[in-house]
This record gives C-alpha cells, sequence and structure tokens, in this order.
C-alpha cells in the first residue's frame, strides 16, 4: 500500500441548521405534508397542459424520423419529455400513463445502445400515452392489458437484441 | 406511538437550481407549504455558482440535468470551490437518469430524491439530512458527507432497528487505499487460479 498519500481529514462542519429547524413553531410532519399536497393539488390544472405538450413533442418526434430512424438528439429529446411525463403523471396519481412513459423511458434507454435508432417503437409508445392521456375516456383492463403488453415486447426485443458494435 | 417530528423553516434559506419551470414550481410549491420561504430559484449552473459566491444559503437543490452543466459537476464545484462548501445539496433526478445520477453521493451530495417528489418522503429526507449530525470527509478523491452511516439511523432514532449499533469509525488511522488496491481486493478469482 503507498504511504505518500493525504491523509483523509473528517470532521463535524459547522452548521446552525439542526438548531433554526428545531426552534419552537414550525409545523409537525403531518401539517407541512398535508399543506404540501394541498399546493400541489393547485398545480394539477397546468400539469395537464405540460402532460398533453410532452406527449405532442413525443409525437411529432416519431413522426419527424427520416426513413423510419430517428437521430440521437431526437431520442434524447424524447426521453426528457417521457421524463417529464413520469414526473407530473406520478404527481397526480395517472397509474396507466406513468406506466406508459416509464416504460418509454426504459425503452428509450434500450435504443440509444443500438443504431440507427428506430422510429417505430417510440410511435407506439406514443399512441399508448396519448390513449392514457388525462381527459381521454378509460379503457377497459383487457384494453390496457393488451397495451402494456404490446410495450413490453418492444422492450423486449430491444433487450435481446446486441447493443451496437458488439 | 412514533413521534411525528416537527421543523421550524422560519428563515432557513434555500437555492433550487433546475432548469424545468414545471420542476421547479412543484419543488417552491412543496418547500413553501413546509413553511420555507426564503428560496432563490435559478435555472442554470452558471447561475448558481455566482449566487453561491454571493449569498449563504442552508440548504440547495441542484437538478441533476442542467442546460449548461452536469448537476453532478456543480455539486463536486461546491464541496471543492465555493465559499462555504459544506452546504447540503440534495440531487433531483427523473426517473431515467436515476441509475447514472446515484454516482452523485460519489460527488458528495448528501442525499438522491427521484422525482416525483412526494412532500411525505422530501419532508422526512430533510428532517433527516437537517436535524443530523453527519461528518464530513475530506480526501483527495472525495469531499462530501460521510457515506457510512447506515448503522447510524435517522435522527430522533425512529425508524431505527433494536438490533442496530451505532459505531463511530474515527479518523484514519492508515493512509487511503489508490482505487486500484480496492479494485484488487473486490476482483472475483476462479478456484482454479487460486
Amino acid at each position: 500500500m503507498s504511504s505518500n498519500k493525504k491523509k483523509a481529514r473528517i470532521f463535524v462542519p459547522p452548521s446552525n441548521l439542526k438548531e433554526q429547524l428545531s426552534r419552537p413553531g414550525g409545523k409537525t410532519r403531518d401539517d407541512a405534508v398535508k399543506a404540501a399536497i394541498a399546493g400541489v393539488e393547485a398545480l394539477r390544472e397546468q400539469s395537464m397542459d405540460v402532460i398533453d405538450t410532452a406527449i405532442q413533442a413525443v409525437e411529432a418526434a416519431a413522426q419527424e424520423g427520416s426513413n423510419g430512424t430517428l437521430t440521437e438528439a431526437k431520442l434524447n429529446d424524447v426521453l426528457r419529455n417521457a421524463d417529464e411525463i413520469v414526473e407530473m403523471a406520478g404527481t397526480f396519481g395517472l397509474e396507466n400513463l406513468d406506466a406508459a412513459a416509464r416504460s418509454l423511458c426504459d425503452l428509450v434507454g434500450l435504443l440509444v445502445k443500438t443504431s440507427p435508432y428506430p422510429a417505430a417503437p417510440i410511435a407506439v409508445h406514443a399512441r399508448a400515452l396519448r390513449l392514457f392521456a388525462p381527459g381521454r375516456p378509460s379503457l377497459s383492463s383487457v384494453e390496457i392489458e393488451m397495451i402494456f403488453a404490446e410495450l413490453g415486447r418492444f422492450r423486449a426485443f430491444f433487450e435481446a437484441k446486441p447493443a451496437a458494435g458488439a | 406511538m412514533e413521534k411525528s417530528p416537527r421543523l421550524n423553516f422560519h428563515g432557513v434559506t434555500a437555492l433550487l437550481v433546475e432548469g424545468d419551470r414545471t420542476s421547479v414550481s412543484f419543488l417552491a410549491e412543496i418547500l413553501r407549504r413546509f413553511g420555507l420561504d426564503n428560496q432563490h430559484c435559478v435555472e442554470t449552473g452558471a447561475e448558481a455558482k455566482a449566487y453561491l459566491q454571493r449569498v449563504a444559503v442552508d440548504f440547495c437543490f441542484f437538478e441533476a440535468s442542467l442546460p449548461d452543466m452536469d448537476g453532478l459537476d456543480l455539486v463536486r464545484w461546491v464541496r471543492r470551490s465555493a465559499p462555504i462548501p459544506y452546504i447540503p445539496i440534495v440531487m433531483l433526478t427523473g426517473y431515467s437518469r436515476y441509475d447514472a445520477v446515484v454516482g452523485a453521493r460519489d460527488g458528495g451530495a448528501n442525499l438522491v430524491v427521484k422525482k416525483p417528489l412526494s412532500p411525505q418522503v422530501l419532508f422526512d429526507r430533510l428532517a433527516w439530512m437537517g436535524l443530523g449530525t453527519r461528518k464530513f470527509i475530506e480526501t483527495e478523491a472525495y469531499v462530501g458527507p460521510d457515506r457510512r452511516f447506515k448503522q447510524i439511523g435517522p435522527p430522533d432514532l425512529v425508524g431505527r432497528r433494536s438490533t442496530d449499533l451505532s459505531q463511530d469509525v474515527g479518523d484514519a488511522t492508515e493512509p487511503n487505499m489508490s482505487q486500484s488496491e480496492v479494485d484488487a481486493l473486490m476482483k472475483p478469482t476462479k478456484l482454479a487460479d487460486l
């Protein structure tokens, strides 16, 4: 073992945060959480618009692909929008939309290892997102199961596909 | 019955660094409802650096993907070059980058929180981070909170198991091992090679 390395310094950093947070007053966890949930709920309407815009962006990216393929930049755009949908859908308990958007994130994670990047699986996920979008008629459990089975098939296909250059 | 912790955020200051306006509005609203009114929001890493050069804050929240830099790099900058390098930092990450951002702990972030943000989780993490007395470590390769905290348990002992032992690891008695020396310890070896 080499001996000329700098010794680690371990110390308690100076901070008065603990004292500040522990002062009398403030809110209990239950009160704070209840108030925060109400605050987030007040943002629901504008968040539904954000979801719609993000789905539109995914749809547009899937259609813009030339010769059925996407550029890496477009794929990253899709990922950013899918992440945003996960955040919004998860916050407001839109379970199916959340699961479809997570599936899209996972798919993009697999697609970036391949080349060229096919647009078709993104287009199918975009359709699923649209079907689960807020305000759309609700689907039967059989239909939902079928959609997720199809999305899962895409992921399984690309999971099994060897990475580019492998 | 477990006691519900009470936190007084009045007068506490936070810097929120997040490029996405919707995300920052969620975080800001949750913190405001906790009672943390003194928030300053910026969108880029460069703005965050400029702000931290001038103002001392009590907490920082960094999004992992900023428009002009990686949130991890911003954490490293704070730990190495900011006027107050010990600020508690919460790293926020979206679903797709979570695995990559778990490495944020290696960069010196106190916590990594995955979006969507849950008020319950955020309150508990802030309580744990703010009320705890976690030591800091400064080495050539790492500056940040001590990551060897699993046996210490959360503040006020809520959620601790009776079998958990508190263990102060103390100061290092030997020079740090290099990464290759650590790797060599972990390297799987075939029985036939022994």
